[in-house]
């Protein structure tokens, strides 16, 4: 697989939405560390709806079939994640508006789009314990692939490991946001709950492109 | 966890059914929307219309502070959760008067972002839409970081002041300045004794022992600014209302009004006893006392507890606070 086609990216939202809710309870544990312990029921919740929404999405380009992925996991699982969730992949869908399939090439330009939504939307900076933390790494390794000329799944799994240093990387940090910006220094060596749900998606998409 | 309820997952949309049946000449639900309710007599042609929201558990937060005076809508989340953007928007489109539309909510991660998802699509609607934050707890952030402060009780003030200039007729801007004075001008700080269960959790949110007190703890069970053994309630207010005084700070020949707000398990009776307290604090610093409420006014479901907030006065606030309002959840509201 070379490109994602609509089809291939609602095969890969499908495998996705079956994948993550069996990650709930470790997902929940993580963030009632110090969050309140929603993350877990906010993933159950979203990836449902974003699997009832797929259907109506079939005619769609791949950029609007994020975009509307993404409201519709916010509109059922509203809440803090779940308005950083849908604005990354509002984000990254806008970053390919018009185009039939997407490619390594527009990965790294998704991954920034969506970091920087993400951004503005929260108000995070680097090294403040969000999924900022796995977005950017994530986007710097998928341009060195794209530099380099890897195939898309190749490029996927040198993505996902470094997805998963980044992941470590945020046990150190100190949250400043949300519920954990409250619990301050008592964050630190735990691994951010909200990367550990990204990364777990990459980990998926990892191995859809690799089929 | 015991508490009177059926399915926890239904807590929510079962306590809306209850209030609309209850209040059905006071509120109705936005077009279709399960989780947005609006005046039942809205929306006002010309009024600038209020849409507040945020996580059930803390009424009259939210859903109450709708009606005559107050807000004109609200969006309803899960409990301690914000609302979605669709909801969010429901409110703001029924809501809106073609005056323009005022969202004035607490400051939290979750309703900031989701609302401000929600004005960026009422705006691609052409309805022109302004925020305004309530940051009122002291305990919560510096002073010098007020922007990062949560909202607890004071947000009534908030929701009093600016609802008062959008029944006068003023415009967005007008009734943005009058939120933002209303929002800046109000100091809060609370007392938490024992946790609070979420329905659908089923577990408490903290714990805490039999003996101890939290001073500054946020309605949601947030770390407050110090944990110690629980003392004669005189001794919490002075320590509650020494923080908030110093914070404006209040001085000697200001007027203020007093907001004395039980977090749901604590008793009237030892409100009544704090607000004993708070004006004998008051007055030994020369502070004049133009209005008091006490009661009700932001709760945490089951959690014992009260917090004091004042809200330095002029001549505008003072109008405001006096001109009248209503809602069935409040006990008395201006003149």
């Amino acid at each position: 697989m070379d490109t994602l086609s609509s089809a291939d990216l609602i095969a890969f939202l499908t495998m996705l939405t079956e994948e993550m809710p069996g990650h709930s309870d470790r997902l929940r544990e993580l963030d009632a560390q110090f969050g309140d312990g929603d993350l877990g029921i906010t993933i159950a919740i979203g990836m449902k709806a974003i699997r009832d929404a797929l259907p109506e999405l079939e005619a769609e380009e791949p950029g609007v079939i994020l975009a509307k992925a993404g409201m519709a996991f916010n509109r059922e699982a509203a809440s803090t994640f779940g308005a950083i969730f849908a604005t990354a992949l509002m984000s990254a869908g806008k970053q390919v508006r018009g185009k039939p399939e997407i490619a390594l090439g527009d990965l790294p330009g998704m991954i920034e789009a969506a970091a920087s939504g993400v951004s503005a939307r929260g108000g995070a900076k680097p090294g403040e314990k969000t999924i900022l933390d796995v977005l950017l790494p994530m986007a710097a390794e998928l341009q060195a692939q794209v530099a380099g000329g890897a195939a898309l799944a190749d490029g996927a799994a040198a993505t996902h490991r470094a997805c998963g240093e980044a992941l470590e990387a945020t046990k150190s940090m100190e949250a400043k946001h949300g519920r954990g910006g409250w619990f301050k220094e008592k964050s630190i060596g735990i691994q951010d709950p909200g990367s550990t749900a990204i990364c777990l998606m990459m980990d998926c998409f990892a191995r859809f492109v690799a089929g | 966890m015991k508490k009177l309820i059926n399915d926890p997952f239904e807590f929510v949309d079962e306590t809306i059914e209850g209030v609309l049946l209850a209040h059905p000449e006071h509120l109705k639900r936005c077009g279709g929307s399960k989780r947005a309710l609006m005046r039942a007599d809205g929306p006002v042609e010309g009024k600038v219309a209020i849409v507040t929201g945020g996580g059930s558990g803390h009424i009259p937060v939210f859903l109450g502070y709708v009606g005559p005076g107050l807000c004109d809508a609200v969006s309803i989340g899960n409990v301690f959760s914000s609302p979605s953007p669709d909801d969010m928007l429901a409110a703001t489109k029924a809501a809106h008067g073609g005056a323009g539309v005022l969202h004035l909510y607490g400051n939290y991660s979750g309703d900031k972002m989701n609302f401000g998802m929600a004005a960026e699509m009422a705006e691609m609607d052409d309805i022109e839409v302004a925020t305004v934050l309530a940051t009122d707890d002291v305990s919560s952030a510096p002073v010098e970081e007020i922007d990062r402060r949560r909202a607890v009780a004071g947000l009534f003030f908030a929701y009093k002041i600016a609802g008062a200039r959008a029944e006068e007729g003023a415009g967005l801007a007008e009734v943005v300045e009058a939120a933002e004075q209303a929002a800046f001008a109000t100091r809060s700080m609370g007392v938490a004794l024992t946790p609070c269960t979420i329905p659908a959790a089923g577990a408490p949110t903290f714990e805490i022992g039999e003996g101890e007190m939290e001073i500054g703890m946020g309605i949601h069970g947030e770390a407050g600014v110090r944990r110690g053994e629980i003392v004669p309630v005189d001794d919490v207010v002075d320590e509650l209302l020494g923080h908030v005084l110093a914070d404006m700070p209040f001085k000697a020949g200001d007027e203020v009004a007093v907001l004395v707000n039980s977090l749901g398990a604590t008793p009237p009776e030892e409100v009544y006893i704090m607000y004993r307290r708070v004006t004998a604090v008051l007055g030994e610093a020369g502070i004049a006392i133009h209005r008091s409420f006490i009661g009700e006014y932001a709760t945490s479901l089951e959690m014992a507890g009260a917090s004091v907030s004042l809200l330095r006065l002029d001549a505008d606030l003072k109008r405001l606070l006096d001109a009248q309002a209503y809602s069935p959840f409040l006990p008395r509201l201006g003149a």
